[in-house]
């Protein structure tokens, strides 16, 4: 008797539920949908204003003197073509700029650990570079330069006081 | 517990699930990674000093100049016609308003690392229309303010330019050397105008 009753108890749920079966069928794609969103690699992390934080304390630069003192010896990532630097402090790679999110360099990138250093004559290119690597989850990266002043107006204001406004 | 209790739970479930997902923040870069590389590397997205003298003196409506600097140094002198976001609170901002319109938003800090940052993260929200001013105010000291004429000949061409640097270093001059108050005064009407071309009411 108990059996028969749980039996018509689980048989009417089946029922109910294939009478709710259009908002599941609606909601668990939607969850899907979500979750492969929400964790798929290669995109940008989220939260950009905390992965950038150190571009904006200058703790992303790093000087020549400096790289002594990194924990591993970083990769060097020349993003000028045909350009090269000696292996002193590190492992050195010429990855041109245009060619940075081809396949095999960023299995170069990602294999490596430590930090990774992006060294540009052009102080542009390495900025570029250095935000987009950054929003991408890259940790550890630093732009070499070679001095400290790069965001410092080297020149003076003079203003001539003789000039009348025009509003 | 019936049928309605347990998608209750489920649903329930679903938004515990939902609200602790890393989902896209408002500042998290939506464009793909490799079209924006290769945006930020064309040359296009880049304007030199000259072509920024041209806008300033033409008081080109097009262009809207944004000094990345921090208010302190913009209060002192600043690009005539440009407005202050300082880049440390250019992420903490709705800038939707400043950057998603029909005029060009050319990025200019002291040199190119922040006006560079300030790029990717501007197109990588979407904002088609950002641009930078290559090599910053330094630039734009070394190529208008310093500028001088030293030959015996010049081209049409050459006259055009030094002419237009020649004004606009006259227009920076003037407007940097007013008093704080009349400072103030010209980059209010500025931004009332700015605001009308927008759209918006004063």
């Amino acid at each position: 008797m108990k059996e028969k009753n749980s039996t018509a108890v689980v048989n009417k749920q089946i029922d109910e539920m294939k009478r709710y079966s259009i908002v599941l069928a609606l909601v668990i794609p939607l969850l899907v949908m979500v979750l492969i969103k929400s964790f798929t690699t290669g995109h940008f992390r989220s939260d950009a204003s905390k992965w950038a934080e150190s571009s904006i304390n200058q703790t992303n630069l790093i000087m020549q003197e400096q790289l002594k003192s990194l924990e591993e010896k970083p990769l060097m990532v020349i993003l000028d073509e045909g350009k090269a630097i000696p292996d002193e402090v590190g492992e050195t790679v010429n990855i041109p700029a245009r060619t940075l999110l081809e396949k095999d360099n960023q299995k170069k990138l990602r294999a490596h650990t430590g930090s990774i250093v992006l060294v540009s004559a052009d102080p542009a290119i390495s900025a570029k570079i250095w935000m987009l690597l950054n929003q991408m989850g890259y940790k550890k990266l630093y732009i070499l330069t070679d001095s400290t002043d790069n965001e410092v107006l080297k020149y003076k204001f003079r203003p001539d006081t003789g000039t009348v406004p025009e509003l | 517990m019936n049928t309605r209790q347990n998608l209750s739970a489920i649903l329930v479930l679903l938004g515990i699930i939902l609200a602790f997902l890393p989902l896209s923040g408002k500042y998290s870069l939506r464009e793909k990674p490799d079209k924006l590389l290769s945006e930020v590397l064309d040359e296009k997205t880049c304007f030199t000093a000259d072509q920024v003298a041209r806008f300033v003196v033409t008081e080109d409506s097009t262009v809207q100049l944004i000094d990345l600097r921090s208010a302190e140094e913009f209060k002192r002198f600043s690009i005539p016609g440009a407005i202050n976001i300082p880049y440390n609170e250019l992420m903490a901002l709705d800038l939707e308003s400043y950057l998603n319109r029909d005029v060009r938003s050319i990025f200019y800090s002291n040199g190119d690392y922040q006006s560079g940052y300030a790029l990717i993260i501007a197109r990588g929200l979407g904002y088609k229309n950002c641009f930078v001013m290559k090599g910053g105010l330094n630039e734009w000291y070394n190529l208008v303010m310093n500028s001088r004429f030293s030959g015996e000949t010049i081209t049409a061409r050459e006259n055009a330019l030094f002419e237009t640097r020649t004004k606009a270093r006259r227009m920076f001059t003037e407007l940097n050397s007013m008093p704080d108050s009349l400072k103030a005064r010209y980059r209010e009407s500025k931004e009332i105008e700015r605001k009308k071309l927008d759209g918006g009411c004063e």
